[in-house]
This record gives C-alpha cells, structure tokens and sequence, in this order.
C-alpha cells in the first residue's frame, strides 16, 4: 500500500468517525475550566497558579470524551458493519488500526490542546508561559492511557455503550480509589509533575500541594513511565488481537 | 486426491472442504462443501442456514474453527489481502459513511484500489450504476434502491476478477432490478468478471445464474449447473392437464409407480418411478374416468423447484 493511500485512511477516519460536536467541545472545556476556579485569590500575577487546577478539572472531560470518541471508533464501527466495509476492500488490519488510532488520537490531542490555549486565553496568560507546556506534556500522558484502555474494551466488547461505560468507571474508579495525593491517579501524576517542574520554572510559587509529593527526579520519570508502560501493553495487545485474532461479523 | 477431483477443484473459483465455523456453542456451519465455478452462481438458502457466515469466512473476516477454505487457490484466512485485490464485495447491510457524498466515498475507495485516472473511471461507473446526477449528494439521503446502485458502483470501481453480491436486489424496485441482473450478465460477458449472488429472491437468479449453490443448516444440500440440476430434479415429474383433476388425483393416488401427486395451478403433478408404466396407467384411467385428457408432459424444473426440492424439506408449514 502506497504512503498516499494510508494518508487516505487516516482522512477517511478523520472524517468518518468524527462527526462530534469539536468546536462545542472545546469552548465548553475551556470556559468551565475557568469559570469553575477559585477567583477569590487570583489576582493578575498570580493566574499562572489557575494552570494546574484546570487541567485537574481536564481529566472529567477528557476520560468521557475520549472514552466515547474511541468507543465510537472502535466498537460501533464494528458493530455498525463499518470495519466489515473497510475489510472488504484490499486493506490490511494493521492499516485499519493504526489509521483509526492516528486519527483519533490527533484530533483529541487537538482538541484539548485547544482547549488549553484557550483556557490560557481566558486566564489572561503569556502562550509563553512555562507551565502550560508542562500541563499539556501530563495531558499526552493521560490521553494515551484513556484511550489504550478504551481500545482494549471496545475490541474485546465489541459494543460502543458498553465500551464507553467499562472505561469511564475503570478509569474514575482508580481515580477515586487512588486519590490525589497518589500517582497511580491521574490528578496524582499532573500534580507530580506540575510540583517538579515548578520548582525551576517558578520557584518563588511552589504549589501548595508541592510538599504533599516532594517530587524528585526519578520520581518525575516513574510518574511519566507509568502511563507509558500500561498504554503501550495495552496498545500492543489490542494490536495484535486486531491483526491477528478479531473475527467481524 | 484422485487426478478428476484435483482438476474439479482447479477449475473452482472458490472451494470450501468440511468449513465448520461454531460461534460459541452455536454451529453456523457444519462442514460446508462450496464449490463456485467461472461465471454467475447463485447462492441460496433460507435465514439462518449460513450464507453471511460462508461470505464472511471466504472474505477472511471470519477463521474457520475446522477446515479449508481457499479463494482463487488461495487460503482465505492468510491470503485474505491478496484475494481482496482481486475481488469486489457487496455486503447485504449498508454501513457507508453517510455524512459523504456519493462521488467522495468513492474517490476514497479508487484510493485503496489506486486507481489511475480515479475520476473518468468513478464517472463511468457511477453513470453505470444510474446515479451519475446523485454524485454530489450526501449518501445519508439516498434511497434504499440507491444505497444498493452505489454498493454495486463501489463493488466494480477496482474491475474485480469476481463479485460477491449479497442480496444485491432487496429492496430495489423492479426496474431497479432488472437493470441490476442487465448489468451483471452485460459485466459477464464483456469483461469475464464471475459473480456469487446470495439472495431469497429465487426468480432473479433464474434470469442470470448458470450455477447454484443450496445450503441449509451450515450444510450444502446440492450444487452444480442449473441445467444439471433442473434435470436431476424434473427427472420422472410429470404435468397433467386434464379435465376432472380432483377425481383425477384420488384415483392416480393408488397407481404404485407414483411416488406422490399433487395439484398445482389446475394441473395434476406426479413424481413417478417408472414413466412408461405410468403413461398406460393416466390412458387407463382417464378412459375409466371418462375425462378428457388435454396434455401430459415432463416438468421443467425452476430454481423455486429445486430449492423446494433440496432445503424445501425444512420450508415452514404454513
């Protein structure tokens, strides 16, 4: 199969499977993730501070909308006869799999990286700002895990809602059962690694929540491998279910 | 092998030896025989009996738990890419991407097939199928009979070797459909391109099929050429048209060469074992009966016959 032709399955996803409301998506991210700050003490030099605690408040959005928009992608097309189609055609699995996720996965990248930016937008901040970068680095993280989790259910089940349903309650239920002050959690993981990086990016505004992790360096690697680790198992059993052993019917 | 069943099997398109697919602990199919010539088979049986299940583990979407099952000599499983090159698919429930336009969904599938020249080529066939003026409009609002003229459009875009058609005439109204079966004999002739047609809807093969394929319950109960099997299963199956039928039939009953009698249309029906005995036995009694006998001639066997005949012992009693 030709380069051109696989950009044109990664096009034909894009354009198939996500027929969700983007733009309304993002807007709503954004201005909740604002609105829903603590304004009391926030003052014009100090709203840099807010960053953290939106991309805390990201992880509700972020585990519904990717726990749909991949349930959407991988189960309902199979159970909607689209996988069928597309299998009819001289195509092999892998180019099936590895499109819908290059697709899904860019366009929810996008997504909530527009929703940050916009997010630093509406908090009045630099784009230069240091810390954004650091937030959306701990959004890839929790992006990919939300999705290889997604993936292994909606192959496995076959079945959008149930699909939908299983992650979102495995993936808040670690995040409940873990807690905050946990890096098994992913509101554990954001505050490591906002901790850490904040101590060289603006050491005169430590978080308060800095002493709860006391992060150190292999600390920051292990809070990072995690995800890393559990997605790329994740990926690479569904990858090869997929090519190798997945019946569509 | 034996020599003859190895030529028999070189000269199948598409040959399935003991195909047992189980889902769970539900048999799909128990040990199918498929066997599909060149040229235009027609593959029936009624719901349930396996027909998807058989497309679907020749398409390389399903592993068959037990036996072989090749396409163009090719094991469908393992070679399903390299089949597919050559093959073009029509699935029975429409899952195209309605939010496209008719001509862009199609410009997507030239893409897979790399079509040089995509554009002239979706023209033509888009003009083929009738829905040249339908190309810019989204396949959300296309009819039924639509939906099934772009599947066919999107099934010839990469000039296949061989179609499968599942159901390519439900819903289709009927001049829809005669231009359908038109263009499947035209595509046969001009370019050599086989098809297999699965369908319920019996009187559309007859017009196109030279080969029929019948399965029931995961099982083929019979195949071969039509003309074959028109033959085997009108063999000592007479037409009577007489008279009286109904006093006819009481008494042709107790003749010992017939099997089992029937009316139909008016007209008296015998499976006979031995047709010379049997035509003294009809003179006998209709010159007994004092009826007059106006015609008695061997049935022609249709396609709704011979299925009869084969999965018709499972046909629901009404």
């Amino acid at each position: 199969m030709r380069f051109k032709t696989f950009c044109g399955l990664i096009r034909w996803s894009f354009e198939e499977y996500l027929r969700f409301p983007m733009i309304e998506i993002v807007i709503a991210i954004a201005i909740i993730g604002v609105l829903t700050q603590t304004t009391v003490n926030v003052y014009f030099h100090s709203n840099y501070e807010i960053l953290p605690q939106a991309t805390f408040l990201l992880f509700m959005f972020l585990t519904c909308s990717i726990c749909a928009i991949f349930a959407r992608g991988f189960a309902r097309s199979n159970s909607k006869g689209e996988d069928k189609l597309l299998l009819s055609y001289p195509l092999k699995r892998w180019h099936l799999f590895t499109s819908k996720f290059i697709s899904l996965f860019g366009t929810l990248i996008i997504v909530f990286f527009t929703a940050c930016s916009m997010h630093i937008y509406l908090a009045l901040l630099s784009p230069f700002e240091p810390m954004f970068y650091v937030g959306l680095l701990s959004l890839v993280f929790q992006v990919l895990l939300s999705a290889a989790v997604t993936i292994t259910i909606s192959l496995f089940t076959k079945n959008e809602a149930v699909a939908i349903l299983s992650s979102i309650l495995l993936l808040i239920g670690v995040e409940s059962a873990a807690g905050f002050g946990n890096y098994l959690s992913a509101q554990g993981r954001l505050g490591y690694i906002n901790a850490y990086f904040s101590r060289f990016v603006r050491p005169d505004k430590v978080p308060i929540y800095e002493s709860l992790f006391n992060p150190t360096k292999t600390g920051v690697i292990v809070v990072m491998a995690i995800p890393l680790v559990i997605s790329l198992v994740l990926l690479i059993v569904s990858y090869v279910y997929f090519t190798r052993f997945m019946e569509i019917d | 092998m034996q020599p003859d069943d190895l030529k028999m099997t070189n000269s199948f398109i598409i040959n399935t030896t003991g195909v047992v697919k189980r889902f769970r602990t539900n048999f799909a199919l128990k040990g199918l025989d498929l066997k599909v010539p060149k040229g235009i088979s027609g593959f029936v049986g009624r719901n349930g009996a396996g027909k998807t299940t058989t497309i679907n583990v020749l398409l390389g979407l399903l592993r068959a738990n037990s036996g072989e099952a090749t396409f163009f000599g090719l094991d469908c499983w393992r070679d399903s890419y390299i089949i597919k090159r050559r093959l073009g698919v029509m699935h029975e429930v429409n899952a195209y991407p309605s939010s496209f336009t008719g001509g862009h969904f199609l410009a997507h599938v030239a893409s897979i097939y790399e079509i040089s020249q995509s554009k002239q080529r979706i023209k033509a066939v888009l003009k083929d199928v009738g829905l040249s003026d339908a190309a810019n409009r989204s396949i959300g609002t296309y009819s039924a009979g639509m939906l099934k003229r772009l599947g066919l459009a999107q099934t010839l875009l990469g000039d296949p070797e061989f179609v499968i058609l599942d159901e390519p005439t439900a819903n289709i109204d009927p001049m829809g459909r005669i231009t359908m079966l038109n263009h499947i004999k035209k595509l046969y002739k001009e370019k050599g391109t086989s098809f297999l047609i699965s369908t319920h809807i019996l009187s559309d093969l007859e017009k196109v099929c030279n080969w029929l394929s019948i399965v029931d319950s995961g099982k083929i109960v019979d195949q071969g050429d039509i003309k074959d099997l028109a033959e085997k299963y009108s063999a000592n199956t007479y037409r009577i048209d007489i008279s009286n039928p109904g006093l006819f039939l009481e008494k042709i009953h107790h003749v010992e060469c017939v099997e089992k009698a029937w009316i139909e249309e008016g007209n008296i029906c015998c499976k006979v074992q031995d047709a010379n005995v049997f035509y003294n036995e009809v003179l006998k009694i209709a010159t007994e009966l004092n009826l007059t006998l106006k015609g008695l001639q061997q049935m022609h066997c249709t396609i709704e016959e011979i299925y009869k005949a084969t999965a018709g012992a499972n046909v629901y009693e009404i």
